[in-house]
């Protein structure tokens, strides 16, 4: 386990974290202003108990960058760490490939990011994409739908960064947000969406 | 000297179909015994299996999948050998595969049930509509379900239809704006959108809550209020009834004067149990219930048994509209487009129901942005503007019975306790492909109407989990495998309760027609034993 | 409703003034009342309801629960058959303020007569002329109470009444219009200290804790005196919207007894009456019970914990899919409460599901409605629509409610506070006994040996005699 280095993020359904545009944009430009990654160090274990907090510190950074976010939750991070490495052991090696690349390319603005993937080989763009949908989606892999088994691999639930940018207007499912027949009205931000 | 039974009632699943006969049993004084092979769990755990998951679109992913009562998805359970890889999820506890139903419960109208002789194709059911309404009013009741009191069903708008002899239990809840967005500007063109009738209540029935629209009626609804099978297993078990667990039946035994008079079960350590009853209720779903029948070779005089084979296969749409919709807000079905329901063109296609789905699509959306690698501040924005315009229709169609349609025991695999698995043999019939390019010119106008980016518009055949015909029910011993009472034509003492007795399949989902034919079953068999 | 909810009216004595006639109550034209509305707020309608929610008003059947037993609310429907159709005005008044029946019989006091009697006769005229021309007769046949020996012995009511059974005072003459008003919905129509006011040995209500809080039938009625530890946090404001609604955002939500209170009673008064009662109450004597209980302030302590920590990684085995007797708290709360409490117990933005950090019941010193909500759950009808928590007892064991309940208290209520399994498994099994109820088969042996004492003495003196 690792001790929770990061300080807490907020979690499900607390008002900090709807973040807004413009704080997914703050968040972006403190990114732009950040030292180096300094890849070119990076050690790592392989096996996933072997895990160290530096590691997962390594992938905290590199998905923050990643993702445009600030501070994401360390847990979540080592939990997406091992189970990344689960999937395929040289995930070490291809993150510090893409770290490199990132660096060398200088990207910084994840909105540069195709023209960047255009450049680059599928591999460095598929370790991105897995991390990033770890972020995301809450797991890796694909999910067969009428299987009784897949590749897929948990990470987080109500962590899945896929539901802070409507978490205002509908819900993560099982939980409620309210009244019965809420939904009669749409959300009060309807007129700006 | 009289004979000794374990039961005066033996039932075979503690799903709703089952549970509900095992209640109305129990509460008339009846001895009962309930066979289920899987186990009970308790809801708080189903929820923390799904929210646990890595796999949230694989409805039967939150519950066990034991080699000794395997879910659906288990590798081998079903072999297809037909040109449709039919696939339903189907669950194995207490309480059965209403856990994850999403709780639409239709009625059949009286065109419906007498589909061979309004539009010559397909079969009628040996009941028509007015023997059934009363227990259709019944199955309302006990499941809870808010409808519309005004909706013509069939679509046309027109006055109230079905007939009704009382009103619905609980009153229908309220549409989302999504719903209403989408009926105001597509219904404007002379669609008509029809509520779809619920047993996801939305005010407190029988113990459970009010929905609040925690969007997650499928695969596990976390608070209760949509019914599932084990609510009447419970209700069946105060009234006196014995729910065994971790008991799967795997032979019926044939007696004296074509009675059955016993069945086998076996546990998960192996150990078998005979039980003897007066009279027994097969409720093993439309799948395992003619398996059961084939492997102890009962029931099948007609050789109808595991034959036309029905689901309301279906297809899907989903576009990206050009206002914000916000679905995900309420319950993850409403209602939908029914003008497909019933008329003439029976006679050339298959009806139609175009279904809303209103489920919260963050996961949909952000896959496919992450697919085209839009990342960082842009998949932000692009999550909430695409979540916000995202439209999912769910179509499916009428069926028509084909004795080439199959269910059978597989001769080549089995499960852990031994028992054969099934090979499924089944392909869509140009009736339903003449209602697909209806639907896909439907598709056409609802993007065109709404203005929108179409996001898959040809997703090919898809199971819909709507298992019929399989042990059909009909008007003659030689065309059929139960009577109109679904008592099996060869044996006086055997029913089945499940949806596979339907002979003609409509557009609805069949639960609620299979409760209310439980439930008959049940005041059948309390009148005789 | 409960029997102690009703059985409390019993022992309304000298500590507590009340008020014998309207006149002294200062009633004016304008507040008398309507039967129906005083029917309605003496709340007559919980109890002699039918067994099941769809039968008639005021039809009977229904089982009041009582730790002597099952008392059967009476068909008090002018059915001459079956119900009080027979009745004289003054038949109604004895059974009203006396406790005797048309036919002679006592009553049992979970027809709260001891509150009654301080009714006006204007008001029992009212009343009268509202259940027999008002409400529909209703043929049905209501079985007896039958109660165990000795309280099946009816005749047993006579000597208590003697001892309980008083007029009310009338001292209120001094006060205002509306605390005398509030005073005489409290006291006499509403016999709120029924449930409100602990009661001593006998289960008569102790006079100088006049509504400082019981426990009845398991759910704890709070202290509502005008005490911090009471209702002295509340504005008169919360305190009718409360008597409304049972609900109060952040602070307060009715459950058990009260919430049938709200349902049948208390939600149809007039908006005068609302505020009469609590200015009546904001006035009660304090009486301190426990600590002050100002749940406006209260916030979560602890740090809110990573995502990770309320999904574990799963065991997908089947075994482990189906195994469901964790006794972790955090675990349980996560999968049974959050859907609608939220995982960080702040309930939902509309406060449809309520907060369980402003909340009295997990704030308070008393833990039984926590528990209580959990295993017998909420249910509760106002004017628009009905709220309704789930009852927990056949999902969850005594450990496991003990578990949940103690992960509130610690995460979002009173640290200080916890449950055991065994607290749990007596409020699941019914609310533990009243000292008399416990102590019955010991007062019975207790009498058989005096009567067979008092045998041996009369032989010997008979023996004597003879000698």
């Amino acid at each position: 386990m690792f001790p929770d280095t990061a300080s807490s993020k907020t979690t499900l359904l607390s008002p900090a974290r709807r973040l807004s545009r413009r704080q997914l944009l703050g968040g972006l430009l403190g990114l732009s202003a950040a030292s180096l990654m300094p890849w070119a160090t990076w050690a790592w274990a392989s096996e996933t108990h072997q895990v160290s907090e530096k590691e997962v510190a390594n992938f905290l950074a590199l998905s923050e960058r990643l993702t445009g976010r600030e501070s994401l939750d360390a847990k979540i991070a080592g939990r997406a760490y091992r189970v990344l490495m689960e999937a395929g052991e040289d995930f070490p090696a291809r993150q510090r490939q893409l770290a490199q690349a990132m660096e060398q390319a200088g990207l910084t603005d994840m909105r540069k990011f195709k023209a960047f993937a255009a450049a680059q080989d599928q591999t460095v763009v598929d370790t991105a994409m897995a991390i990033i949908s770890a972020w995301y989606l809450g797991y890796t892999g694909t999910p067969q739908g009428h299987s009784a088994t897949d590749d897929t691999r948990f990470v987080t639930y109500t962590g899945a960064l896929m539901f802070e940018p409507t978490i205002d207007a509908t819900v993560i499912p099982t939980y409620s947000r309210g009244r019965t027949n809420y939904w009669h009205t749409p959300p009060d931000t309807l007129a700006t969406d | 000297m009289a004979t000794q039974y374990d039961a005066d009632v033996i039932i075979i699943g503690s799903g709703a179909l089952g549970s509900n006969a095992a209640f109305e049993l129990a509460r008339k004084g009846k001895s009962v015994i309930i066979l289920e092979s899987g186990e009970r769990i308790p809801r708080w755990k189903i929820l923390e299996n799904f929210r646990t998951s890595s796999r949230k679109s694989n409805y039967n992913d939150p519950y066990p999948n034991a080699p000794w009562a395997p879910t659906s998805f288990d590798e081998n359970y079903i072999t297809n050998t037909g040109d449709f890889e039919f696939l339903p999820g189907m669950l194995r506890l207490v309480g059965g595969t209403t856990w994850h139903w999403a709780a639409a419960t239709w009625r059949y109208t009286p065109n419906d049930m007498k589909l061979k002789s309004t539009y010559g194709v397909g079969r009628d059911w040996p009941i028509d509509y007015d023997e059934l309404e009363p227990y259709y009013q019944r199955a309302e009741y006990a499941l809870g379900v808010a409808g519309s009191d005004t909706d013509d069903q069939n679509g046309q708008g027109g006055d109230p239809w079905p007939p009704r002899s009382e009103p619905y239990p609980v009153p229908p809840e309220a549409p989302s704006y999504y719903y209403q967005r989408l009926k105001e500007r597509i219904g404007a063109e002379g669609y008509h959108f029809i509520h779809e009738p619920n047993a996801r209540t939305n005010q407190p029935w029988d113990g459970r809550p009010a929905c609040s629209g925690n969007n997650n009626c499928m695969p596990v609804c976390p608070i209760g209020a949509m019914y599932s099978g084990d609510v009447h297993a419970s209700h069946a078990e105060a009234a006196g009834a014995r729910l065994l667990t971790d008991a799967t039946a795997y032979k019926l035994e044939k007696g004296d004067g074509g009675k059955i008079a016993a069945v086998h079960c076996r546990s998960s350590n192996g150990d078998d149990t005979r039980l003897t009853a007066k009279y027994f209720i097969v409720a093993a779903n439309g799948l395992e219930t003619p398996k059961l029948l084939l492997i102890s070779d009962v029931a099948n005089s007609s050789d109808q048994v595991g034959r036309n084979l029905m689901d309301h296969t279906g297809m899907g749409l989903q576009f990206l509209a050009d206002e914000p919709l916000w679905p995900g807000r309420g319950q993850i079905q409403e209602g939908g487009i029914f003008d497909w329901r019933d008329g003439d063109f029976r006679r050339q296609h298959a009806a139609i129901k175009h279904a809303l789905t209103n489920k919260v699509p963050n996961e949909a959306v952000t896959r496919r942005l992450l697919d085209d690698l839009i990342v960082g501040p842009t998949l932000d924005e692009r999550i909430r503007h695409d979540a916000a315009r995202w439209v999912d229709i769910s179509t499916t169609f009428e069926m028509l019975p084909h004795q080439s349609n199959t269910i059978r025991p597989s001769s080549t695999y089995k499960d852990a306790l031994g028992i054969p698995t099934m090979t499924v043999n089944y392909s869509v019939d140009n009736y339903v492909k003449r209602a697909g390019e209806v639907a896909k010119k439907d598709f056409a106008n609802f993007v065109r109407i709404m203005n929108g980016e179409v996001v898959e518009d040809d997703t090919g055949w898809q199971n819909r989990d709507h298992i019929m015909g399989t042990v059909i029910m009909g008007d003659t011993a030689e065309n059929s495998v139960v009577d109109g009472d679904c008592r099996t034509w060869d044996h006086a003492n055997l029913f089945l309760s499940t949806t596979g007795v339907i002979p003609a399949s409509g557009v609805i989902n069949p639960t609620l027609t299979g409760v209310a034919l439980s439930i008959r079953v049940a005041d059948t068999i309390a009148k005789e034993v | 409703m409960t029997f102690s909810r009703c059985l409390l009216a019993l022992t309304l004595t000298a500590s507590v003034p009340l008020l014998a006639h309207a006149e002294d109550t200062g009633s004016k034209p304008d507040t008398q009342q309507s039967g129906e509305y005083l029917a309605k707020a003496a709340d007559c309608a919980a109890c002699h309801r039918a067994p099941d929610a769809s039968g008639e008003s005021y039809s009977g059947g229904y089982a009041i629960n009582s730790p002597m037993g099952d008392i059967i609310a009476s068909n008090i429907t002018p059915s001459k058959e079956h119900g009080i159709g027979n009745y004289t005005e003054l038949q109604f008044k004895r059974a009203m303020q006396d406790g005797i029946r048309a036919d002679g019989e006592y009553l049992y006091p979970a027809m709260p007569y001891t509150s009654y009697r301080g009714l006006t006769d204007d008001d029992i005229h009212a009343l009268y002329v509202y259940f027999m021309e008002d409400v529909e007769p209703v043929d049905n046949a209501v079985p007896d109470t039958e109660l165990s020996f000795p309280y099946n012995l009816r005749m047993l009511m006579g000597p208590w009444n003697l001892l309980f059974l008083k007029d009310h005072d009338a001292q209120a003459s001094k006060q205002s219009d509306a605390i005398s008003r509030g005073r005489y919905l409290v006291d006499t129509l509403g016999h709120c200290g029924s449930c409100h006011t602990p009661r001593n040995a006998l289960m008569a209500e102790k006079d100088d804790q006049y509504l400082a809080g019981a426990i009845v039938d398991g759910w704890h009625a709070p202290n509502i005196t005008s005490d911090p530890s009471g209702i002295g946090h509340w504005s008169q404001d919360e305190l009718v919207q409360y008597l409304r609604t049972g609900h109060v955002a952040n602070k307060a939500q009715a459950a058990g007894g009260m919430a049938e209170a709200v349902e049948y009673s208390l939600r149809y008064l007039k908006d005068a009456d609302l505020q009469s009662i609590a200015a009546y109450l904001q006035q009660v004597p304090p009486i301190r019970n426990g600590q002050a209980l100002d749940v406006s302030s209260a916030t979560k302590t602890t740090p809110q914990a990573s995502a990770t920590a309320f999904e574990p990684v799963r065991d997908n085995s089947p075994e482990a899919l189906t195994q469901s007797d964790s006794t972790d708290g955090q675990r349980l709360y996560t999968a049974a409460c959050a859907s609608c409490h939220q995982l960080h117990g702040q309930g939902t933005q509309d406060h449809f599901y309520p907060s369980l950090i402003k909340n009295v019941s997990t704030q308070g010193d008393n833990v039984n409605n926590l528990v209580m909500s959990i295993l017998r759950g909420v249910n509760r009808q106002i004017d628009d629509y009905t709220v309704a928590m789930p009852a927990f007892d056949d999902q969850l064991n005594d450990q496991q409610i003990a578990a949940v309940s103690n992960y509130v208290l610690t995460q979002f209520g009173n640290a200080e506070q916890s449950v055991d399994a065994a607290q749990v498994a007596e409020l699941r099994n019914g609310a533990p006994a009243p000292w008399l109820i416990r102590a019955t088969p010991w007062l019975l042996g207790l009498a058989v040996i005096v009567i067979l004492l008092g045998i041996v003495l009369l032989a010997r003196v008979l023996q004597r005699r003879r000698k």
